[in-house]
Parts: C-alpha cells; sequence; structure tokens
C-alpha cells in the first residue's frame, strides 16, 4: 500500500518534472519565433539563441556554419564548446568536408551517437572529443544558407523529440537568416541605384545646363540680324522714301514686319524656356500697387492708346513679382490689342477674395473668343486670328507662370462681346472665419 | 581743346553703322573711336594712355571675339589709369546673371541694345544724362 503510493507520487513528480519541461520547450520556441521575426543582425541571433537551446537540451557545444557568397564553402560564423586550437581548424570547409560539409552537400539532417565508438566517423569529428552530435542544414526551398549542429561530450545519444525540436529551431533559423541576407542585399541594392540616379541626374543636369547655354547663345545670335534687317529697313524708309513707289515701300514694310515678329518670336521663346527652369520663389506681392506701376510704365496702356480702370482694391497674393508681371503685362496687352479696327480699348480689373483665393479679372472690350476655340486659347503657338500680330506664346506663358505659382487662369468670351480673363492665386491675407 | 573720344568696342558690323548714324542725329561732339574685339579695345586704351588722350567713357558689348567684354572690364579695373573710366555695357543679352556679373567686374551701368535701332537715339539721351558729353553746339565753341 505505501509502497504504491510511493510509486504513483513518484510517478506523478516525473509527470509533473517531464510537463514543466514541456512547457519550458514551449516557450523557448515561441521566444525564439518572436525573437527571430524581429531580429535585425544574424551574429546576435546566434549569440543569443543558441545557448538557450543548448542549455535548454543540456548541450554543451553548438557549430554554426554560413555558405560563402560563391556558395563553394563553409565559413564558421560562431560556436561554442570547442577548443580555440580545434575551432581555428574548421574556420573553413569544402562541401562533404566533415559532418557539417556533408550536411550541406545532402542538403539533410545527420545525427551520429556514440561518436568515439562509431566507425567510419571522420576523423576530425573524432579528434573533437565530442560523444554525440546532431547536425542540420539551414536553408530555404532552393537554397542553402548554412548549417547549425548541437552536440554534446557526455552524452552519447538524443532523444527523438531533442532531435525534433532541434530541427524546428534550425528551419526557424533558417528563415530568419534568409530574410536578412535578402534585407542586407535589398540595401546594397538601393545605395548602388541611389548612387547610380544621383550619377545620372548630375550628368543629365550638366546636359541640361550645356543645351540651356547653347539655345539661350543661339536665339541671342539670331537677333543681331533681325536689328540689322529693321535697322536698314528703317535708314532706307527715310532716306529714299521718295525714290521708293508704294510697292515696294510695302515689300520694304513687309521685311520689316517679318524681322519683327521673328524678333517677337525668339525673345517669347526665350522668356518661356526662362520661366520653365528659373526659380520662382513665392511672397506676398502687392497686386494693386504692381498694376499701378505697370499702368503709368507701358505708353501703350495708358490714353489716348487705351483706358484701363482698376476698379479695386485688388488683394495681396501669394505670388512672385516678376511672374505676375510678366502675366498681368501679357494679359493687358492681349486686352487692348485683339479690338475692331478704330475701337478704343476699354479694360477693367477688378478682384473677388473667396475661400484663401484672389480671383483677379481683367474685362476687355474686344473681339472676343468664339466659344469653339476657348479650350486651346492657353496651348503652345495657338493663334486664333490671324488679323492680329503674335506669336502664339503669350497665353501659354500666362498658364506656365500661373501654374508655377500654384495658381489657375481661365476665360469667358463670346464672339464680339469681349473678353474676361481671369488669374486665381493663393490669398496672401487669412481667409476671414 | 578737342572734346575727348569715347571708345565703342562692338563686333557687329551693322550695330557699329546704327551707333554712328545715333552719335549725329543726337549730336554728340566727342569723336567715336570703334573696337572690333576685344583685343583691339586693350590696344586702343594702351596706345591712348601713352598719347594720353584717354577715352571718356566706354561703351561695351560682351560677346566679343579674342577677349570678351568681361576680360576688357577686368583688365580696365586692374590699371592704375583705366580704373575710375566710366564703363556702360551694351549688349543684347537680359540675363540677370550677366548684368550681375558685369557690374561685379566695376561696370558703371548696363544697357540691353534696343530690338529697334531707332531707338538709339533716346538710349544715348539717357547716357548723357548720367555722363555729360560734348554736344557739337558746344563744341564749336572752345571752351577755356
Amino acid at each position: 500500500m505505501i509502497l504504491a503510493s510511493r510509486r504513483l507520487a513518484r510517478q506523478r513528480h516525473q509527470a509533473e518534472q517531464a510537463l514543466e519541461k514541456q512547457n519550458e520547450r514551449l516557450r523557448l520556441l515561441s521566444d525564439s519565433l518572436r525573437y527571430l521575426l524581429s531580429a535585425r543582425d544574424a551574429r546576435k541571433v546566434a549569440e543569443e539563441l543558441f545557448p538557450r537551446v543548448a542549455d535548454h537540451l543540456g548541450l554543451d557545444t553548438y557549430v554554426h556554419f554560413l555558405m560563402d557568397e560563391e556558395g563553394k564553402q563553409l565559413k564558421l560564423h560562431s560556436c561554442a564548446g570547442l577548443s580555440e586550437e580545434f575551432a581555428q581548424s574548421i574556420q573553413c570547409l569544402q562541401l562533404g568536408e566533415s559532418v557539417s560539409g556533408e550536411v550541406a552537400r545532402q542538403q539533410a539532417p545527420i545525427v551520429i551517437e556514440r561518436i568515439q565508438e562509431a566507425r567510419d566517423v571522420p576523423g576530425l569529428l573524432r579528434r573533437s572529443g565530442l560523444r554525440s552530435c546532431a547536425c542540420n542544414p539551414l536553408m530555404t526551398p532552393g537554397r542553402l544558407i548554412g548549417t547549425l549542429a548541437f552536440a554534446s561530450r557526455d552524452r552519447d545519444e538524443f532523444k527523438e523529440d531533442e532531435l525534433h525540436f532541434i530541427k524546428t529551431i534550425s528551419q526557424y533559423v533558417s528563415i530568419a537568416l534568409d530574410r536578412l541576407q535578402t534585407e542586407a542585399q535589398l540595401e546594397v541594392s538601393r545605395m548602388h541605384l541611389e548612387s547610380e540616379v544621383e550619377k545620372r541626374t548630375s550628368k543629365l543636369r550638366e546636359a541640361v545646363g550645356e543645351l540651356e547655354h547653347f539655345s539661350y547663345t543661339i536665339t541671342h545670335d539670331m537677333r543681331a540680324p533681325l536689328r540689322s534687317m529693321t535697322g536698314f529697313g528703317e535708314i532706307l524708309l527715310e532716306e529714299a522714301r521718295d525714290q521708293l513707289d508704294p510697292k515696294h515701300r510695302d515689300y520694304l514694310q513687309r521685311i520689316m514686319k517679318s524681322a519683327e515678329r521673328m524678333d517677337a518670336l525668339i525673345r517669347d521663346a526665350l522668356n518661356y524656356s526662362k520661366i520653365v527652369r528659373e526659380q520662382m520663389p513665392l511672397s506676398k506681392v502687392n497686386v494693386q500697387m504692381l498694376l499701378d506701376e505697370m499702368l503709368l510704365t507701358y505708353p501703350g496702356l495708358q490714353p489716348p492708346t487705351a483706358t484701363i480702370q482698376i476698379e479695386g482694391p485688388i488683394p495681396p497674393v501669394l505670388g512672385n513679382q516678376a511672374g505676375l508681371t510678366q502675366c498681368f503685362s501679357n494679359l493687358l496687352n492681349n486686352a487692348v490689342k485683339f479690338v475692331r479696327p478704330g475701337q478704343l480699348p476699354q479694360v477693367r480689373i477688378r478682384a473677388r477674395q473667396n475661400d484663401g483665393a484672389v480671383r483677379i479679372w481683367v474685362e476687355d472690350n474686344g473681339i472676343g473668343i468664339e466659344k469653339d476655340h476657348v479650350g486651346r486659347l492657353f496651348g503652345m503657338f495657338q493663334r486664333l486670328n490671324r488679323d492680329y500680330e503674335g506669336t502664339g506664346i503669350g497665353l501659354a506663358l500666362v498658364r506656365k507662370v500661373a501654374e508655377r505659382m500654384g495658381g489657375q487662369v481661365g476665360v469667358e468670351s463670346e464672339a464680339g462681346k469681349g473678353s474676361r480673363f481671369w488669374l486665381e492665386l493663393q490669398s496672401a491675407e487669412p481667409a476671414p472665419q | 581743346m578737342n572734346p575727348s573720344p569715347i571708345l565703342y568696342v562692338e563686333d557687329e558690323e551693322n550695330d557699329v553703322v546704327f551707333m554712328r548714324r545715333a552719335f549725329a542725329s543726337t549730336g554728340i561732339a566727342n569723336p567715336l573711336h570703334v573696337a572690333r574685339d576685344g583685343a583691339e579695345a586693350l590696344a586702343y586704351l594702351k596706345a591712348a594712355s601713352q598719347a594720353g588722350e584717354k577715352p571718356c567713357l566706354l561703351l561695351l558689348d560682351l560677346n566679343l571675339p579674342l577677349f570678351s567684354g568681361f576680360e576688357v572690364l577686368q583688365w580696365m579695373r586692374a590699371s592704375s589709369e583705366f580704373q575710375m573710366t566710366p564703363v556702360c555695357v551694351l549688349s543684347s543679352s537680359d540675363q540677370p546673371s550677366d548684368m550681375e556679373h558685369a557690374k561685379k567686374q566695376g561696370a558703371d551701368d548696363y544697357r540691353v541694345k534696343p530690338s529697334s535701332p531707332s531707338q538709339l537715339g533716346s538710349l544715348l539721351d539717357s547716357i548723357r544724362q548720367r555722363w555729360p558729353l560734348e554736344s557739337e553746339m558746344k563744341g564749336q565753341s572752345p571752351s577755356t
């Protein structure tokens, strides 16, 4: 009776111990998994995880190899339990050499028990003084990463569940190392790509700079002969007016007009390319003052050529002084240009503030635009009326500048009823609450 | 005493023709000397300084053969004799970078060449307001 109850107590104690061991193993597995999932450094994985696994299994030795980059040799990555001299002798293993080399070659686990008594054991392994060893390949499908062996100097055998545990840990480590290596490769690729992009961008910048300089010089040089054509035309018209009959005077005037048009084209093209490439810092611009000054400066915008009325106040906007001057200059010159012959251009400028934006209207009494053509108006080289001089760049330039200032342009018009162009920009004043 | 010469440094032959006409029409009495490139300008200045006939004003193009307008400016500002001679750059470039560079090298003024030569007259008038030049009327009665 007493014997039976002692046996029962012993059995229960053993069962409790086994359960405790099992729990500990499960904890170790889940800890390992969490650790491996967040690991950032392969060496740390080895240093922190492998001793814990060996300790849990009551083993004194582990040996961890990684494949070299060419996939030809195993390099010792970390180990414990081996003499320094022995560790030195296994820094590098060929495929098939000793146990780890053979595991790498076969890409399959090898377990050797009773090493000191067994036959056909590699000499190197016997000299290590180990008694049992379980070595697993570290691999993902199709790729060998390395090997991981756990071994003992005083135990001759492994239990089945221990071997299973070692195999599971090896699989976890494989996945983590694969991820770390892939990340490292990605980082190298990223750095390479970045430096490549930088190199090419700087080359491109250089090429664009050269091209800009070239196109600037060539267009600049093209203006000199045009200046001569206009100039000599003027001289001829002045000095030989009486010797030329009306037809030849007309020819001469056509030559001069063409030269002037060519010059205007070049000037507008230069302006456009300048707007496209130059910086356009934004700041608060007093539009009212800018417009007042413009009307004073340009004789073409004053009576008796035209009457332009500013129906103020025009609120300040967030823009670029030079860009805005360019926009209003083009809009106002258009407004006074496109009128019926003999008609006095009358232009009204007014503004409306709405939702943090200021829309400025330039309203004329000109020939207007047919509804079908309104959509094409801001396109490059669009000239809608051949009776009026123009390069077809002016409004494209206005749109470009407006966009670069974070604004918009538009028009409302009908043929024969004048046009209402608008330019909308961010207000420089906070929106009223 | 004859009025001091004005040196016009310009490689564009036609621009020289227009400038001579504008000089005549505005009645500037100072003789106009023309140098057709940077090297000719430097040679003229060296010779003029030896002869004691320094120009009272330079009208200087920038884009020139041999030595550019910038180099002519640099040489003048480094020499003790022409350090103070007024220089007005007359270029077809309206690039702010060129304007800034010219001012840095010591140009006193920078004018963009008018697209029509008929506007040269008013350009000369405004230059005259800054640097008093001899007019033909005045040139006829010798100064004391």
